[in-house]
């Protein structure tokens, strides 16, 4: 059973993640802010990440640059799930080592579900 | 100083929109998640009844979203073109860009889209307020071509500036709401079987356009597509 770790501080939005997650058979990890978000990948190694960006305490850039840095976990697949949908904001994601970025006010779950697969397909 | 303080308290309130639309945007898309999953029969199977008042409901949530986005992108335009510098613009990578960002829609629509990326002479302009106003003019093409329809995006280089030429094989605007197209929070009849929309995009399209020494005009034909011409000046 693949295990996705999803870091997200909208309590509400974070359920409905894990909520999805589990019904499509796999085993969820939530953290509420980036430093728990780094704590748990370092910890939990999960196969794939839903990262938010604007999260408290450190942010969804610097996950993913901390992330990137440490040799354990530069090669966990990171599909960024955010409300920040500048052409800046997902370049700069891109380039610090995001897999994908999907806007939440347009993305549709069963494309997240379709990107996780495709993303284990790989590994 | 007036001046200044003038300009001080539009960029206050400009900043002051940008944070209300981004706190909204955030409860609006976990509502839009749960409702997905609501019709989608992930919290058990609804009554024919239950379903018709939760798709409404996902209806005017999309609606909300819409005007959301909308009023953060009129917000920003605003704000770059009070920016004091203009930057050096690749128009065809802007293109590209709305382009990639109407993918998933692109592919879903089956539209064809014809696009020859040329080498175009760089202009200097308020960038972030002209990818917002393109994007727009793409958006409404995506937006508006039923499936298996098409998208021409055509470049022509003139002296003193470049002509770009948007035509889509979609639903067209009526002859008699022509007049009011880039009228702000106008919306033609037409519109609102394809997809929710606040009727800003064009009305700021053709603010920001112009207010980079720009033109923007179109043809259109109920039922045959539209046409949308945007002139850019070359410095």
């Amino acid at each position: 059973m693949a295990h996705i770790l999803i870091i997200e501080d909208d309590d509400f939005f974070r359920d409905l993640l894990h909520k999805k997650l589990k019904a499509e058979n796999f085993s969820v990890i939530e953290a509420a802010d980036g430093q728990k978000g780094i704590a748990a990948l370092k910890e939990k190694k999960p196969d794939v990440v839903i990262l938010d960006l604007l999260l408290p305490n450190v942010d969804g850039f610097e996950v993913l640059s901390q992330a990137r840095a440490n040799s354990d976990t530069a090669g966990i697949p990171i599909i960024v799930l955010s409300n920040l949908g500048q052409q800046e904001d997902i370049e700069k994601a891109l380039k610090l080592g995001a897999n994908d970025f999907m806007i939440k006010s347009q993305f549709d779950m069963v494309q997240v579900i379709d990107k996780i697969r495709g993303l284990l397909g790989k590994k | 100083m007036m001046f200044f303080n003038k300009k001080r308290k539009e960029q206050k309130e400009i900043d002051l929109i940008v944070m209300a639309a981004h706190q909204l945007r955030r409860p609006l898309s976990s509502i839009r998640l749960s409702l997905q999953m609501l019709l989608r029969g992930d919290f058990g199977p609804l009554q024919p009844e239950q379903k018709d008042i939760v798709e409404k409901i996902n209806g005017q949530n999309e609606i909300l979203l819409c005007i959301t986005n909308d009023v953060l992108e009129m917000a920003r335009a605003e704000g770059n073109l009070s920016a004091p510098k203009a930057e050096y613009v690749d128009v065809a990578q802007i293109f590209d860009s709305a382009l990639a960002l109407n993918y998933e829609e692109i592919t879903r629509k089956k539209i064809t889209v014809d696009f020859n990326r040329p080498a175009l002479p760089r202009l200097k302009l308020k960038k972030e307020a002209l990818m917002v106003s393109l994007h727009n003019i793409i958006d409404n093409a995506v937006k508006y071509t039923r499936e298996r329809g098409w998208i021409k995006i055509l470049f022509s280089v003139h002296e003193k500036r470049i002509e770009i030429t948007v035509q889509d094989s979609g639903i067209g605007i009526p002859d008699a709401e022509h007049k009011n197209i880039f009228v702000r929070f106008f919306r033609a009849s037409n519109a609102g079987v394809m997809a929710p929309g606040s009727g800003v995009g064009l009305f700021i399209a053709k603010k920001v356009i112009e207010a980079n020494g720009g033109k923007l005009w179109f043809e259109s034909k109920e039922g045959a597509g539209s046409t949308f011409h945007i002139s850019l000046p070359i410095e």
